[in-house]
């Protein structure tokens, strides 16, 4: 009896092991689930989910989300999964870095250079191959963003070239021509003088232009280009911060805070809020003129639609040639990060991408030229931005100068932002300029001889 | 039954054992402890085990970074390439580069300014604190709420009230600013200052608090005094341990309230002080929420502390090697400091 129930005990034990190690056996070598759960709740079925960072928010990220969703019911192979993430550059690059990137990212031409120096990216010159895109796909200068070191890194998504916003209606008040935008340097300073108006007690209630507007933090370093510097060279590689051109561009920009008080200026820019907002200078009558990109049609729309027809926009005036002589540009792009891990997946996505109808859908609600040279007359014709055909045409230039794409520029950008603080606090032009100018020249040797310049690395094919 | 053996019995000898086994029921197997105390070894692994949970988090989260920190501080590194060993070329970078002495010169100045203040202020508070008034307690929540607020929405608040157009605190001071400009504008024009003086005496306003290079650093050193509640209340416990024997003898010696609060409350309070100007010392070496959120450094780099370069260099300027030296810096700084703080505390705190 005694052995009968042993024998019962090891059966059942066998039987509770087989059991076990045939569910073990179909969790590990079964069927993988065909569904993913993303994180928003959806459930994807027999797909491959590609994931994208984008940075655009608002009414911005809305068009973007149209494009995606254009996608996802256009085949049923590929679901995009979007993730909308603040601090954008550095997120992703960490995420790089701890080999989890997402499988294409959206990125600022600024960050071009050090995601390329630092081989963050996927070659794409597959598509080039394939002849999705070359070189006469997109306007020069977005192929040279998305080119660096001869290889394709990214596609243009959309550009933002600046141009000169003024306020018609106090131009009039002023008894200036409202139809007349200044077309030099000098004059934009003469109307600027005659556009500021001060309160009883001396403070600033309105004035002309000010080169620290708008508040993105940082612009005020690329002012030498419109004053004929070119602010990296690339053939040598060399930083160009204490030039000649660069000394008058920013004693230029020191006489505002001369002219009218550091202190009385900075009290005056305190009350303002962002340039997205109705506490945008520009759009609460406090400035008459100011610097912006082809998207602020759209702000000046959704803030103070007033203003519609009561501002006027012409390419910002240069001290060496006609206005439009140079233009600072910058543009948004796709790209795939190194290790991403759905290659193929992301490369058909951004084949859809920047098709010309979706491209075009997305520049349009975002109120910005098209990065393509080809465009469609409807993307004219019914863009709701009223400048399309100058953005159009400023964008196409072949004057258009982008922030150096150099593994250094995020260092450098931080002190040159630093020197024109001092600058704009009275301290000397030249001087400041020229240590700008010595710390960077040594950071550069310092990389020459760790031989980890960008042009010295070899970039992966 | 196990009862509690003081270390004046452990350390007594041999012939105290046989005693402590026979108080203690230690098995005769039991390994013998540090103090010749016998410990099962069942409980030296039960011990282990419930060590364990913290044991194997600072391995893996604190030695284990640090030690890799300390590898990446020796080489060139950008998280996205192999580090490339470089020697002690990013210590001695750090000697050359301006931003850093910047940030080193601002933080000691934000220590040396804050770390006194807030002392001082927290001692202050909790003595009013430990007043036995009406509405004590609400007074104690009032102190203690700040300290509360995410040091992220304090930063934003305080951004918006010092706003140099439209903040509160312009708003308020203004109209006295603009009496006191008038009036020095009369005195001026008394004593015949030019009349461009005068006028500029006139046009006086209430600073541009985070704008301006000369207040920037003030405003933050300020805001430090902002989330001193926990600190009040560490002073308030430390009060109260006070034995009231002593204010009673020193009344009796007829000791006045200064002399109570120098001869009494301080010494007694001295190793609360010192525990406090250790957590000090560290906090203000590694300022980083509230000027990363009110001035990112600016302006002209005046408030920019040394944490927050760190963070710069290593996370937006992908110098990793760079950073891991100056976090390296900066805790050989900390540690010298706080050995400073321990050699001198020999001579002011006092243990009773």
């Amino acid at each position: 009896m005694a052995s009968l129930g042993a024998a019962r005990i090891w059966f059942s034990r066998f039987i509770a092991f087989c059991v076990m190690g045939g569910a073990a056996a179909l969790l590990i070598f079964g069927n993988k689930p065909t569904f993913h759960k993303l994180p928003n709740g959806h459930v994807v079925h027999n797909r491959v989910v590609v994931s994208y960072w984008e940075n655009w928010t608002g009414f911005e990220g809305r068009a973007m989300t149209h494009v995606v969703n254009l996608f996802n019911t256009s085949q049923n192979r590929i679901y995009i999964n979007t993730v909308q993430v603040s601090d954008l550059d550095i997120k992703a690059l960490i995420s790089v870095a701890g080999n989890d990137p997402p499988d294409i990212v959206t990125l600022w031409s600024r960050d071009m250079g050090q995601y390329v120096a630092n081989d963050a990216l996927t070659p794409l010159d597959v598509l080039e191959k394939d002849g999705v895109v070359n070189r006469h796909t997109f306007v020069p200068y977005v192929w040279r963003l998305c080119t660096p070191f001869d290889h394709l890194y990214a596609l243009g998504a959309t550009p933002e070239t600046c141009a000169l916003y003024w306020n018609k209606n106090l131009f009039r008040k002023a008894g200036l021509d409202p139809d007349k935008p200044p077309a030099t340097i000098a004059e934009l300073d003469a109307m600027a003088r005659r556009l500021t108006i001060f309160d009883s007690n001396g403070g600033i209630r309105q004035i002309g232009f000010l080169p620290t507007i708008p508040d993105w933090s940082g612009w005020e370093i690329m002012w030498g280009i419109y004053f004929g510097n070119h602010l990296f060279n690339p053939r040598t590689g060399g930083y160009q911060i204490n030039t000649p051109q660069q000394r008058k561009a920013y004693r230029w920009y020191q006489s505002f805070s001369r002219r009218y008080g550091y202190r009385k200026l900075e009290k005056f820019q305190g009350g303002f809020g962002p340039f997205n907002s109705s506490l945008n200078p520009f759009m609460s009558q406090h400035v008459a003129m100011e610097i912006q990109g082809p998207y602020f049609a759209n702000f000046i729309e959704k803030n103070n639609p007033k203003m519609k027809g009561e501002y006027g926009v012409a390419p910002f005036p240069t001290s060496f040639g006609p206005p439009g002589a140079a233009v600072f540009g910058d543009c948004d792009v796709w790209a795939i990060p190194r290790g991403a891990s759905h290659v193929q997946a992301a490369l058909t996505v951004l084949k859809f991408f920047i098709q010309q109808k979706n491209i075009e859908y997305l520049c349009d609600k975002q109120c910005k030229p098209s990065p393509l040279m080809k465009v469609s007359r409807s993307f004219i014709r019914n863009n709701p931005n009223p400048y399309i055909r100058l953005f159009e045409r400023v964008t196409k230039s072949r004057h258009v100068q982008l922030a150096p794409m150099d593994i250094l520029w995020s260092r450098v950008y931080s002190e040159l932002h630093s020197c024109v603080q001092r600058i704009w606090a009275g301290h000397s032009v030249g001087r400041s300029l020229a240590r700008a100018q010595r710390v960077v020249d040594r950071w550069q040797v310092n990389l020459a001889m760790l031989n980890q310049r960008p042009s010295a690395r070899k970039v992966r094919p | 039954m196990k009862q509690n053996i003081s270390s004046s019995e452990m350390r007594s000898g041999p012939p105290l054992r046989p005693l402590m086994a026979a108080q203690t029921g230690l098995p005769s197997n039991a390994r013998r402890g540090a103090r010749g105390l016998r410990i099962p070894w069942r409980d030296q692994v039960a011990g282990m085990l419930f060590a364990a949970p913290y044991l194997v988090g600072a391995a893996l989260f604190l030695i284990l970074p640090l030690c890799i920190a300390a590898y990446y501080s020796f080489c060139h590194y950008t998280m996205l390439q192999p580090p490339i060993w470089v020697g002690l070329r990013n210590y001695f970078s750090l000697l050359h580069d301006q931003s850093f002495h910047k940030a080193l010169i601002n933080t000691i100045i934000y220590a040396g300014a804050s770390l006194p203040l807030t002392l001082a202020a927290s001692v202050a508070l909790a003595i009013l604190l430990n007043m036995q008034v009406r509405g004590q307690a609400v007074y104690r929540t009032i102190i203690f709420l700040p300290s509360l607020v995410p040091l992220v929405a304090t930063g934003v608040l305080w951004g918006w009230l010092l706003n140099s157009d439209k903040g509160l605190v312009n708003y308020l001071l203004a109209p006295v600013v603009r009496l006191v400009g008038h009036l020095l504008a009369a005195t001026a024009g008394l004593v015949g200052a030019s009349p461009r003086d005068v006028q500029s005496l006139r046009g006086l306003s209430p600073p541009v608090w985070l704008a301006d290079p000369r207040w920037a650093m003030p405003v933050i050193i300020f805001l430090s005094l902002w989330g001193i509640g926990q600190t009040v209340v560490i002073f308030l416990a430390g009060l109260q341990d006070i034995p009231r024997e002593l204010y009673e003898a020193a009344n009796m010696d007829g000791a006045g309230t200064f002399q109570r609060l120098r001869h009494v409350t301080l010494p007694m309070l001295s190793p609360v002080i010192f525990f406090n100007l250790i957590m000090g010392v560290i906090g203000s070496w590694q300022v980083f929420d509230l000027p990363y959120v009110m001035t990112q450094g600016g302006p002209d780099k005046t408030t920019l502390f040394y944490s927050m370069y760190v963070f710069n260099a290593g996370m937006k300027q992908l110098r990793m090697g760079a950073a891991s030296a100056m976090a390296i810096v900066q805790l050989c700084i900390i540690l010298l400091l706080t050995a400073l703080a321990f050699w001198s505390a020999r001579k002011w705190v006092h243990y009773t």
